[in-house]
């Protein structure tokens, strides 16, 4: 039998449905650590369930293939939850902010003199 | 050589050029053109500036900084060190991307004295910063090195936070008193720190691209009808040239929101249109699937549908197989599921759609099996194919007009999926299930051993698994009645059954299978002496219909021959010419027999001809006597027999629900086994539509599970629930309610004509 599919796993996990494994499995850490089994069995088996069937590639495919919905989104909700959500940085970007000036060798030379 | 004047009108001309680019950098977004011309140029620059950013080392830089960005630095190191370095490297990463606590625990390993453990602080202060906690990742920057990459990282990351970065020039920084967003241990600040401050703050906090994106989208459409127009198109497409560098998960949404709206308005130009515009989600960013799904729309239109086909096709052979974005798991999946998809289209089943149920061509068969192929070949594990596969064969197969050679090459087919089904997912039972009783029903006892030792040593609650090795014996011994030669082997296996009988099901047959036995082993005194025996002690009547049911169940499945058979059908027959002669408690007795029988699906042959008739019978005056009903709510039998009746599909006429009235009735409503019939008939309804109706089912049988004493019901009232759950979703996500609402107007007026036998519910 299959693991009932009533519930969003995305949506009970708070993750856009086109999350990586990566993001479901942080996510679900996150919300255990929030909803610990001993505290909240109830909540946790939810979370749980939700994890397990959003990180099966067969809830991601399905939710892939299916038509999209007749109601259009509008713009300013894509705006807004784009503001809500600053920019990924690249490791190769963020490790650039620690580079020197091109002339650094030639400076300190100069200073050391 | 320039005379005054013509220098002159130069610098007028030089100075009238700045004005205009002035005028134009100021004036509001909104108004300006569209095109490439509304994007300030200052973006072009940003953007080239952040392509040559790249983290370069500086001569004398420690080699471990440099090898957590340069790969030839890496391999310089000793293993021990570029395993840490691996590790900062992946920690990074995951930092990166929002996931703090495991970017610590990665770096955990690294010990103090290490020359890379500044960047342990450096990930946790980092970590912090990203989850908008700069007091927190100031604690641990500002224990940092500044001379080496992490101390710097951090300073340009700090400064990046401060409010007057606007022109600020590394003197005015530096001299300026801190605010209340600068962190003094920053402080003094190199040009080259700042100019990155500035940088991150401008990628990440400024977001120019984000006041751009909101004028942009603000602007009205040509028609106030249109969902997204061409201006609208072409400005997203020059946005997104500009800004996909910096903010591409920006873009990204801007334009499914564009692909979306173009989707729901019917104008199939402007939606190819956003299509060649626009980029697609990860999973199919030429936009062919969602090609395929506006043309498969409109289904009376053949060249759309040909588009629709052509689309699909090209995403399942050219676009698919090759998306790098995708895992090849992830791959197979989509693609078995969009084959699915088709074989349910072309089923016609509830899931393919009310209007192909009524409108569509007779199916195609060999499609049907093309498609049902291809998806379990995309992905084995794919449940949904085999059930899907199982469900029609077991449609074809239900049909009782079916002769015996075409029966056969479909059951030949069933076997086939059943094979196929456990052996991609071992762990399901329903294949075994099915395969043991068919494997020995067909002798082929070596093959269905294996599957029978699988359920007797699984730990499933499903009391059907745990009596699998109760069937085993069972079957075992029926089997073996075929033959004089094993007959003295029938006992042993008929007393190891006894000894193994599920507690959820009645022993009223055991004794008519060992006096069956003894008469197929020819000793027909023993025989007579056994059924005197069992009437006696059952208060049945020998040849009443519950006992002459049980009677030619067991000497059928006992292999008794045909001439010792004809006497137990004479009074079967004899019920089936009176009906309405048959007390209604032979009925309920003979109704919780079959129940059984239906559970541990041990029907025997003869239950074909006479089985629906003796429903029907029973279900038509139950339908008529709420009294009966409500006096008897907590008769076992009635129960069974009313579950029985709900599995013959006697509470509907396959297209809806037939509910007599007393279901109404508060008792009957929240009686769990009455709710799980009325359920059960819901669920075995050709096209379950209005489910919503029967949602506080689903909540009912799940509570009454929790205390539920008899083991089969405990289990089945949580399947039942699931099945429901699963109904629901996929009506809902198929969006038939509108279809199953505008169907049950349309013909509900026949309905109630139609129901004239007696009171129904609706």
């Amino acid at each position: 039998m299959e693991a009932s599919s009533a519930a969003n796993p995305f949506q009970t996990l708070g993750i856009p449905e086109d999350a990586g494994e990566a993001e479901i499995r942080a996510r679900y850490l996150e919300l255990v650590k929030q909803f610990p089994p001993e505290r909240n069995p109830e909540k946790f088996r939810e979370i749980r369930a939700a994890f397990e069937a959003a990180k099966d590639p067969l809830t991601l495919a399905r939710r892939f293939v299916a038509p999209p919905d007749e109601a259009s989104p509008t713009w300013s909700d894509a705006i807004e939850a784009q503001r809500r959500t600053p920019p990924s940085l690249s490791p190769a970007f963020l490790l650039s902010l620690g580079n020197r000036p091109d002339n650094y060798h030639k400076q300190k030379d100069h200073s050391d003199a | 050589m320039a005379t005054r004047a013509q220098r002159q009108q130069k610098r007028a001309r030089k100075k009238q050029k700045q004005r205009k680019k002035q005028e134009k950098q100021s004036k509001p977004l909104a108004n300006r053109p569209r095109g490439l011309d509304a994007f300030p140029a200052v973006n072009a620059r940003h953007r080239q500036r952040l392509a040559v950013q790249k983290p370069v080392a500086w001569q004398g830089e420690l080699a471990e900084d440099v090898a957590v960005f340069d790969d030839s630095a890496l391999e310089t190191l000793p293993p021990e060190v570029a395993a840490q370095v691996v590790a900062v490297r992946e920690a990074l990463r995951h930092a990166l991307e929002s996931r703090g606590e495991e970017a610590r625990k990665l770096t955990s390993t690294i010990v103090r004295g290490s020359p890379l453990s500044p960047w342990r602080l450096f990930i946790r202060g980092l970590a912090a910063w990203l989850a908008n906690d700069a007091d927190a990742a100031n604690e641990d920057w500002r224990r940092l090195d500044r001379e080496r990459r992490p101390g710097r990282i951090a300073i340009a990351m700090t400064t990046a936070l401060r409010t007057d970065l606007q022109g600020l020039s590394v003197e005015a920084a530096n001299s300026k008193p801190a605010d209340e967003t600068t962190a003094d241990w920053c402080l003094p600040l190199d040009d080259r720190t700042l100019f990155h401050g500035k940088l991150l703050r401008r990628v990440r906090i400024d977001r120019a691209g984000l006041r751009v994106a909101e004028a942009g989208v603000r602007v009205p459409e040509e028609d106030p009808e249109l969902k997204v127009g061409p201006a609208k198109i072409r400005w997203l497409k020059e946005f997104a040239r500009e800004y996909r560098a910096t903010e591409p998960d920006l873009v990204a949404s801007l334009e499914q929101t564009a692909l979306a709206r173009a989707f729901a308005q019917n104008y199939s130009d402007l939606f190819e249109s956003a299509v060649a515009a626009c980029r697609g989600p990860r999973h199919d960013r030429r936009n062919n699937l969602l090609r395929f799904f506006y043309y498969a729309r409109f289904s009376n239109d053949a060249p759309a549908l040909r588009k629709a086909e052509q689309a699909l096709d090209k995403y399942l052979k050219l676009e698919l197989p090759h998306n790098e974005d995708l895992s090849q798991t992830l791959r197979g999946a989509i693609a078995s599921q969009i084959h699915l998809d088709e074989a349910l289209h072309l089923i016609q089943s509830p899931d393919a759609g009310m209007f192909n149920f009524f409108f569509s061509e007779p199916e195609d068969p060999q499609a049907i099996r093309r498609e049902l192929k291809a998806a379990a070949a995309a992905y084995p594990a794919n449940a949904r194919v085999y059930q899907t596969h199982v469900e029609w064969i077991e449609a074809k197969l239900d049909n009782d007009r079916l002769t015996k050679p075409r029966r056969q090459p479909l059951v030949k087919e069933l076997e086939r999926v059943m094979l196929n089904w456990s052996r991609a997912l071992p762990d399901d039972v329903e294949p075994r299930l099915w395969l043991v009783d068919h494997l020995l029903e067909d002798e082929r006892t070596e093959e269905a051993k294996p599957h029978v030792d699988w359920l007797a040593a699984s730990r499933q609650d499903d009391p059907r698994v745990r009596a699998a090795p109760w069937k085993w014996q069972l079957l075992e011994a029926m089997r073996l009645s075929r033959r004089k030669a094993s007959l003295a082997q029938v006992s042993d296996h008929l007393r190891q059954a006894e000894a193994l009988w599920p507690a959820w099901l009645s022993r009223q047959w055991l004794p008519y299978l060992k006096a069956a036995w003894s008469l197929r082993s020819g000793d027909a005194d023993e025989f007579q002496r056994r059924r005197e025996q069992i009437a006696r002690e059952s208060s049945l009547a020998i040849d009443s219909l519950p006992e002459a049911c049980m009677m030619l169940a067991a000497a059928q499945r006992m292999r008794v021959s045909a001439a010792d058979l004809k006497p137990f059908r004479e009074p079967v027959d004899a019920a089936v010419k009176n009906l309405r002669r048959v007390p209604l408690d032979d009925l309920l007795r003979a109704g919780a027999f079959f129940w059984d029988l239906h559970r541990s699906e041990m029907l025997y042959p003869a239950y074909r001809m006479h089985g629906g008739k003796f429903a029907k019978e029973l279900w038509s005056r139950l339908a008529g006597a709420p009294q009966v009903v409500l006096e008897r709510i907590d008769d076992p039998c009635l129960q069974a027999a009313v579950l029985w009746c709900a599995e013959r599909r006697m509470l509907s006429d396959n297209y809806d629900m037939k509910l007599p009235r007393w279901f109404e009735n508060a008792r009957i409503r929240e009686h769990p086994r009455f709710t799980a019939a009325k359920l059960s008939g819901f669920l075995n309804l050709r096209i379950p539509w209005r489910g919503e109706e029967y949602h506080n089912t689903g909540a009912l049988l799940r509570e009454a599970a929790r205390s539920e004493k008899d083991a089969y019901y405990r289990y089945w009232f949580v399947t039942l629930a699931d099945e429901l759950d699963d109904v629901l979703a996929r009506a809902s996500s198929r969006g038939w309610g509108g279809a199953a609402e505008m169907f049950s107007s349309m013909f509900g007026d026949d309905e109630e004509d139609e129901s004239s036998d007696y009171e129904f519910a609706g």
